[in-house]
């Protein structure tokens, strides 16, 4: 008898347990705050604290949220911004945890995003919005530039908010090759003279790189622009495998594997084993030189099809527990103030989101005396060389396929 | 002794905290790899399953990481009883008894990357070769790292797995008196190599079986040092899991899902030997 009422009483404390477990927190999902004026947003997010989900692994976007950002935010608008550390994979893991648990006040209540995790996030539902044109700074914003309205070629609709603007470098050392490989043809002739001094990064750089080659297969920088084409992507990416198949004994480890992240190529470029590196932030060679990780004499070049551009974005996940808070550290990250902060080489040197037209002479005289990049591509080119990131679907299939007919083709 | 209602209560806590999110963790992959939960998935369905074993991928993971865990336990089980066999007084006194526990104090990841740092062509033996002029440049280092042979992940459970074993063997030496056992063999005229190979090793392989199943499993599902010292391919097992699991593309997850099952279904078959050689161990 005493067995059975230890057992009954397990019984009903796992029952409670396995229902508790199941109820998500009640959060703010049902307020809607297009209806509330910005002084209310402002005044509700006030001497509250707000988490925000970002990669901590770069010395200079840490040191520009930690010296500046913080305690910008806790003096002007007395919100504490708590820094949480992680990046696309493992955003989507949480966020889609939650969405599965029913649970309505997530962990999070900003995210720092680029065009996949958007799209994967768009996919499950899983980004609170729209809320852009509730932003007062908003309107600053280089709206019209579709590389900033459109991530991965898909209107973001106030879904998320741009932060800065990337795009895909090559950095080489000029002391080591004579002139940079800019074609697929420079880059074949260049590794037959340098055997075991190339790799492509098993990751979101190494991709890119694919994709350009495959645009530059496919003939120039709108080739692939547009929905997603399989007569296309059958034909140039059968080329691009066959090319890099017919290649591979040249790169490094004769190809017969691949460095899992652009972190570990670009070790092996600092420490000397191999001769290019790629980048997604074109003041990343500026700071890299500075600090002495990149020799004197590295430099950085645009791809013959030219320069896949994108911008990162802050997003705020469909259940955020507090959402004034995150529409207000959201705003202040697109103000002019905090823009050229985020542009000046002493922080992360990135280029702003904003529209330089719509800024007053003051806000202007804030980013014209910025240092200048000098090792970075130049605005012009970059501008004249920008290729939109192409749809999903080809970011998709190429990491399959890459996979299936290179690494795992002996 | 425990009275009966402490037993119980001892039994549902363990069951609580140990098995029960076990089960549920199981019970959750099991259910998404076949498309009944997940946000994304939309009923029941085999595909997930069908998409796994058409790729393949699956069967070289697990003939790989069963093939490095018994490599490098081979090598380590044997050079440790080795050391322990000669060498067993020489670890209880001195500097080798405080030496012995520094590379149990490694955790995998960082033993994961002063082995990347010691055999990378830019590494540190590289460099000594080449100030030694045994090499003309850095890049006539052997590929010793995420090479095809699996050199550096081995040498690293390797040097992660020897002083476990070399404790536990000193222990069983102690414990069983196999010191005496030898003695007692060699008075009764055995030769030294018989009294080795009939007595001592088959009676500390025994004892030591359950552990030699428990690394087995650790070195089966680890992550760390094979993300880092392996090849893109073939993968381990678990660096195909998270592969899976972390994939741009959303609807492989159910798949990412579905190995983590089967990976959770092998260790509960070694672990029923596990059981069963430890019984054997105990009655040894």
């Amino acid at each position: 008898m005493k067995h059975t009422k230890i057992w009954k009483r397990l019984f009903f404390i796992l029952t409670a347990f396995a229902f508790f477990s199941c109820q998500g927190k009640k959060g703010n999902i049902a307020i809607d705050y297009s209806k509330k004026s910005w002084q209310q947003i402002e005044e509700e997010a006030k001497g509250t604290s707000a988490t925000m989900i970002m990669y901590l692994g770069g010395k200079s976007g840490n040191k520009f949220m930690n010296e500046y950002v913080i305690p910008t935010l806790k003096e002007k608008y007395n919100i504490t911004l708590n820094l949480v550390p992680g990046q696309g994979k493992e955003i989507i893991a949480n966020i889609m945890a939650e969405k599965e648990a029913g649970e309505l006040k997530g962990q999070a209540d900003l995210c720092w995003i680029n065009g996949e995790t958007f799209y994967q996030l768009r996919q499950i539902d899983g980004l609170y919005g729209p809320y852009n044109d509730m932003l007062p700074n908003f309107k600053l914003v280089d709206y019209a530039n579709p590389i900033i309205r459109y991530d991965f070629q898909e209107d973001i609709k106030g879904y998320e908010t741009p932060w800065s603007l990337a795009n895909f470098s090559v950095i080489y050392d000029s002391n080591k090759l004579a002139t940079a490989p800019v074609s697929m043809a420079d880059f074949e002739r260049y590794w037959k003279q340098s055997p075991g001094r190339f790799t492509i990064p098993n990751d979101f750089s190494g991709l890119t790189l694919l994709k350009s080659w495959l645009i530059e297969l496919a003939g120039g920088s709108k080739a692939l622009d547009g929905k997603f084409s399989e007569e296309k992507y059958q034909q140039y990416s059968a080329q691009l495998w066959k090319w890099i198949n017919a290649n591979k004994k040249y790169f490094w480890k004769k190809g017969e594997t691949f460095p899992s992240g652009n972190t570990a190529v670009t070790q092996m470029f600092a420490s000397g084993e191999l001769d290019i590196a790629f980048s997604f932030s074109n003041a990343d060679i500026d700071i890299k030189i500075e600090e002495g990780v990149f020799p004197a004499s590295a430099r950085s070049i645009v791809l013959k099809a030219g320069s896949i551009q994108n911008a990162n974005y802050i997003g705020i996940p469909y259940n955020a527990g507090n959402k004034a808070a995150a529409l207000v550290v959201c705003n202040f990250l697109i103000s002019p103030e905090a823009q050229a902060k985020k542009a000046d080489l002493a922080f992360s040197g990135s280029r702003t989101v904003l529209d330089y037209r719509n800024l007053t002479a003051a806000d202007k005289q804030r980013f014209d005396t910025l240092i200048a990049i000098k090792f970075g591509i130049s605005l012009p080119v970059l501008q004249a060389n920008a290729i939109k990131e192409p749809v999903p679907e080809y970011m998709i299939r190429v990491t399959e396929d890459f996979r299936k007919f290179v690494i795992e083709v002996p | 002794m425990l009275t009966k209602t402490s037993r119980y209560t001892v039994y549902s806590l363990l069951f609580l905290f140990t098995v029960l999110p076990l089960l549920a963790g199981f019970g959750f992959a099991l259910s998404y790899s076949f498309g009944i939960t997940g946000v994304l998935n939309n009923g029941f369905t085999l595909s997930n399953w069908q998409k796994l074993f058409a790729e393949g991928n699956i069967f070289y993971s697990f003939i790989y990481s069963a093939g490095i865990a018994i490599v490098s336990l081979f090598c380590a089980v044997f050079v440790s009883m080795l050391l322990a066999l000669k060498y067993a007084n020489s670890f209880h006194k001195g500097v080798l008894n405080y030496l012995i526990y520094i590379p149990l104090a490694f955790p995998g990841i960082a033993a994961a990357f002063l082995f990347f740092q010691l055999f990378t062509k830019s590494g540190l033996l590289s460099r000594i070769f080449y100030r030694l002029h045994l090499i003309n440049s850095m890049n006539d280092f052997p590929d010793l790292v995420n090479d095809a042979y699996s050199i550096s992940m081995i040498s690293c459970f390797f040097f992660l797995a020897v002083p476990f074993f070399l404790l536990l063997f000193i222990n069983i030496i102690k414990a069983e008196r196999i010191t005496e056992y030898e003695q007692l063999a060699a008075t009764l005229s055995a030769t030294k190599s018989q009294t080795r190979w009939k007595i001592s090793v088959p009676i500390m392989l025994k004892k030591a079986l359950p552990n030699i199943i428990l690394y087995f499993i650790f070195i089966f599902g680890a992550f760390e040092i094979p993300l880092l010292l392996g090849r893109s391919h073939p993968e381990t097992i678990s660096v195909l899991a998270v592969r899976k699991l972390q994939r741009f593309n959303l609807l492989d997850l159910p798949q990412g899902y579905a190995v983590a099952v089967l990976y959770s279904l092998f260790v509960l078959v070694l672990l029923y030997f596990l059981f069963r050689s430890k019984k054997m161990a105990d009655h040894a």
